[in-house]
């Protein structure tokens, strides 16, 4: 079977279920839309219509994912029964590629929303991410959305309204691009020791543990740890000559600590 | 083998305006000359091709049984009574045919722009005139089908289709 025959298959079979799902769920049922089997109808009727008359049609890869995309909450359930006896496969909707530097993924629903079209994450701020929009199984074009100041973004999709409506969203965060400047770190003749400033975390990848350093710390090599380029320990201070400092954040809503800024090369 | 009348109705993507139909006759008779093709609306008119002036096609059989023959004359969604009949030099009517079929491509050619319109823009869910008459637009439509496929009520399965063409042709009001 094609991947859009697949998919209208999956819908035939999501359209019950989100239906039953509607009477299972009481009131309000369960904060899925309340005509989602209609809705799944009506639109695998006109895909499975074009599929038949012209399964090569150039709008039907469009409509075919628009269909997937409304039978999300019951795409998976469908799929285990259409592949009951057979174990089978789970259909992946024909999305775009998903770039390898991917640093992690971040949901966030319509309550996430600080109004009707803003989501507002510090964590954020400076970032570089894509979103994608599960209700319309796409990622948004440049000008459905905006980067705000001090990190979240704005939907500028017309009508889109967080409070009234329940939306998914997936935030394919690629970090800090480019990574802002590390400044003011120097070596201190007097201490013998290299001086960072604003320096906020230091990790060390080798044991696998994270240090939180106070702003303005002063670089000990006999306590702590020092990180090159290659981000490995350097187990001999005293054979470093220079020093290049990275500053990371640790993004709670992904679990993930992330590079944001780097310092060019200080001499000692 | 003895001659088993027999046809199948189509239509083709782009050209709803055309019915195509497929002769899947099998056996043989030297005596058939030529065939006609009546399609009877539920009123009981006849569509025919503009400069017709019988109520039927004609089917040329000059270069053997089976083939094609394209109709274009619809000019809406129709429930049509279509009829086949192969005749003889003497133009008597040696086998006929008819069943009865819901022709919908102008219907289902618009519902599938406006499932495009949502693809595009999902938000038009929330569009409550959008919305209940893109429902009711495949409700008609599939209505018209259930009338034809169940019970043969070309009369109801025309309204149905009526009632959807209503919908796509006043479609500055309705979506």
């Amino acid at each position: 079977m094609s991947e859009i025959s697949d998919i209208i298959t999956i819908a035939k079979v999501a359209q019950p279920l989100a239906m039953a799902g509607q009477e299972k769920a009481g009131l309000y049922g369960g904060v899925v839309k309340r005509d989602l089997a209609t809705h799944i109808y009506c639109v695998r009727k006109n895909v499975e219509w074009l599929n038949a008359l012209s399964s090569t049609d150039s709008t039907l890869p469009k409509t075919a994912r628009y269909l997937y995309a409304l039978c999300a909450p019951y795409s998976m359930a469908a799929q285990v029964i259409i592949n009951l006896s057979g174990g089978g496969t789970v259909i992946r909707p024909a999305v775009e590629t998903v770039a390898s530097s991917s640093i992690g993924w971040l949901r966030i629903t319509s309550i996430d929303f600080t109004n009707t079209t803003d989501y507002i994450n510090a964590e954020l701020a400076d970032l570089e991410y894509r979103i994608y929009a599960n209700w319309i199984a796409r990622y948004l074009e440049p000008t459905e959305w905006a980067y705000a100041s001090g990190g979240g973004f704005s939907i500028l999709i017309p009508g889109f309204d967080a409070t009234a409506e329940s939306y998914e969203l997936f935030i394919d965060v690629k970090g800090a691009i480019p990574l802002a400047q590390v400044t003011g770190v120097r070596y201190d003749l007097d201490a013998n020791a290299f001086v960072i400033p604003n320096l906020h975390v230091g990790v060390s990848f080798e044991e696998q543990t994270v240090e939180v350093f106070p702003n303005g710390f002063t670089y000990d090599w006999d306590t702590n740890f020092l990180f090159s380029e290659t981000w490995a320990k350097q187990p001999d201070a005293i054979a470093v000559s220079t020093l290049q400092v990275y500053t990371f954040r640790f993004l709670s809503s992904i679990g993930k600590w992330i590079c944001v800024g780097q310092s060019i090369n200080v001499p000692n | 083998m003895a001659f088993e009348q027999a046809f199948t109705v189509s239509q083709i993507l782009g050209q709803p305006s055309a019915v195509t139909l497929t002769d899947t006759s099998t056996g043989t008779d030297a005596a058939i000359a030529t065939r006609r093709i009546y399609l009877q609306t539920p009123n009981g008119s006849y569509l025919v091709e503009d400069g017709t002036t019988t109520i039927y096609e004609v089917w040329s059989i000059a270069f053997g049984p089976g083939g094609t023959k394209s109709i274009n004359a619809l000019d809406k969604d129709y429930a049509l009574k279509i009829k086949v009949e192969w005749l003889n030099a003497s133009n008597t009517v040696l086998y006929t045919k008819e069943s009865n079929y819901g022709l919908t491509q102008y219907n289902e050619n618009f519902d599938y722009t406006l499932t495009q319109r949502l693809a595009a823009n999902p938000l038009l869910a929330n569009d409550k005139t959008f919305w209940q008459n893109k429902q009711l637009l495949r409700t008609a439509i599939d209505s018209g089908n259930q009338a034809m496929n169940y019970a043969s009520d070309l009369f109801n399965a025309q309204l149905c289709y009526e009632k959807a063409t209503n919908l796509r042709l006043n479609a500055q009001y309705n979506y």
